[in-house]
């Protein structure tokens, strides 16, 4: 079980629907994103390319930020999700260099929660690192319900996949080779991002 | 300097800041104060003899000042002790907070012997101290090289850079102390000299750094430091290339006033490289296509 993303970059807009709807859905604090689509231009005018890339936690398999971690708040857990302990961290803010995707997020002032803050998820505190969970609070809960967890072939997923209006974002078990993500992988030849180190991480794109 | 890194619709800190760069350069200058320390009562090298007392001071001084940055530099400080219990072998920073709280005993120990002129401790607790302070700087290094992320960072030249800054900082320092307290030019002289061997040796490891990563390809990073006044007037010209003229030259070399001035530069170059490194690894935006 290994749990995945694909992002289709054709179908992508870069309406930033999946890093507002992260925002609200995982209570993350003013100043901070989880998810962020960001723009690399490359060439001089007028050869100009852009691409719009949408940037999750890459849940890598080989994740140096767990390797760093010196308390393991930083772990991987037995479905390919990597999570932080909150009450573990102690904010030495090493995995934050460790990671080559920038994906990590140290939250420097206590956040003052809003009123439409969502009950479901623990939020963090002042002093220690933050990041996307592949909002492992629905996971979980789908767990529990007996629901199956998978976009489009599961009734539970993501927020930022629930928020695309393109569809352009697909997750489920990459472990599982009937499942639309391991389909889409093989027949569309995606290919993960800075695969150079090592890091196998567990979010294709389809460029 | 850059303070933060501009990625579109967001800024994003540096993270690891001034007091990081601090808490590294209080750890050189410890283990390299360390080494001079060692050298009579570890290595027989009697005409050391004279720094032996102040230098373990010096050393056991700024290791304690670096213990409690460390900590104070923590989102978390009050979970600090988590580490005796809770800890992943194969991070880098365990390895250093092992070494560092063993280092620290084993100062303590070698202080204490040091001033009670008991030479076979002082030789025992100098060894392992020496050893530990050898560990201390290969956990430096590591700290940095493991990062894959930050080119600048993730080269297996790291340890020997912070074996080289050790040697400088710590080498500096002691000859500042051995001019406040009158010693013989000839000792603080030789120290001189071996901090202008240092010198070269990190000229060369900082060419031969800098020429593999001009040919990896363009890069922001190498870029930013190329055009750096910071770097180049501050870190090499004040920090290392005076201090050599200085050091090397016979008509300054054996003038304590000169050697003292030296130390100073030698001390801001170390500390300037390291904000340097530290700093300029973080502030480039994150390169995912």
């Amino acid at each position: 079980m290994r749990y995945g993303m694909v992002i289709d970059l054709a179908k992508c807009t870069a309406c930033q629907a999946c890093t507002i709807a992260c925002k609200a859905e995982n209570n993350v604090p003013d100043g901070i994103f989880w998810h962020r689509v960001l723009p690399f231009t490359k060439g001089k005018y007028p050869s100009v390319k852009t691409e719009l890339i949408p940037r999750p936690c890459m849940h890598c398999e080989n994740a140096p930020c767990v390797t760093v971690c010196p308390t393991k708040a930083s772990h991987k857990r037995k479905d390919g999700l990597v999570l932080i302990d909150y009450d573990k961290c102690i904010g030495c803010r090493y995995c934050i260099q460790a990671c080559p995707y920038g994906v990590r997020s140290f939250t420097q002032k206590q956040p003052v929660l809003a009123q439409y803050a969502n009950p479901n998820v623990k939020a963090a505190y002042k002093g220690v690192v933050q990041k996307c969970t592949f909002c492992v609070h629905r996971i979980d809960k789908a767990a529990k319900e007996g629901k199956k967890v998978g976009n489009p072939d599961g009734e539970v997923t993501t927020a930022c996949n629930e928020a695309c209006p393109a569809g352009a974002r697909y997750f489920g078990d990459l472990d599982d080779p009937k499942s639309e993500v391991s389909r889409l992988i093989a027949s569309k030849k995606a290919v993960q991002l800075l695969p150079q180190y090592g890091t196998k991480p567990q979010v294709y794109y389809i460029r | 300097m850059v303070t933060e890194v501009f990625t579109p619709w967001n800024v994003v800190p540096v993270q690891w800041g001034t007091l990081v760069v601090v808490i590294t350069f209080l750890i050189s200058v410890s283990v390299g104060a360390f080494f001079f320390s060692a050298l009579a009562p570890v290595f027989g090298r009697e005409k050391y003899k004279g720094i032996t007392k102040y230098s373990a001071v010096a050393s056991i001084a700024a290791l304690v000042l670096a213990i409690l940055a460390l900590i104070a530099d923590l989102g978390q400080p009050v979970r600090f002790y988590t580490l005796l219990y809770r800890f992943n072998l194969w991070s880098p920073i365990i390895w250093g907070t092992a070494w560092l709280s063993v280092f620290f005993i084993v100062s303590l120990v070698y202080v204490r012997s040091v001033y009670k002129d008991d030479a076979k401790t002082a030789k025992l607790s100098g060894s392992i101290g020496f050893l530990l302070a050898i560990a201390i700087i290969f956990y430096q290094g590591f700290e940095l090289a493991v990062a894959r992320g930050i080119t600048f960072w993730n080269t297996a030249l790291q340890p020997v850079h912070f074996l080289l800054s050790a040697l400088l900082a710590g080498g500096a320092l002691v000859i500042l102390l051995a001019v406040a307290k009158k010693t013989d030019s000839e000792v603080t002289g030789s120290i001189g000299r071996m901090l202008v061997v240092a010198i070269l040796a990190s000229w060369f490891f900082a060419l031969s750094n800098g020429i593999v990563m001009l040919y990896a390809g363009p890069s922001v990073m190498l870029s930013r430091i190329m055009a750096s006044t910071l770097f180049w007037g501050v870190a090499i010209l004040l920090g290392t290339v005076v201090p050599l003229v200085l050091l090397a030259a016979p008509q300054t070399s054996k003038n304590t006033s000169i050697q003292a001035i030296a130390s100073v530069l030698v001390l801001v170059g170390v500390y300037t490289t390291r904000y340097v490194i530290v700093l300029t690894g973080q502030a480039v935006p994150v390169e995912l296509v």
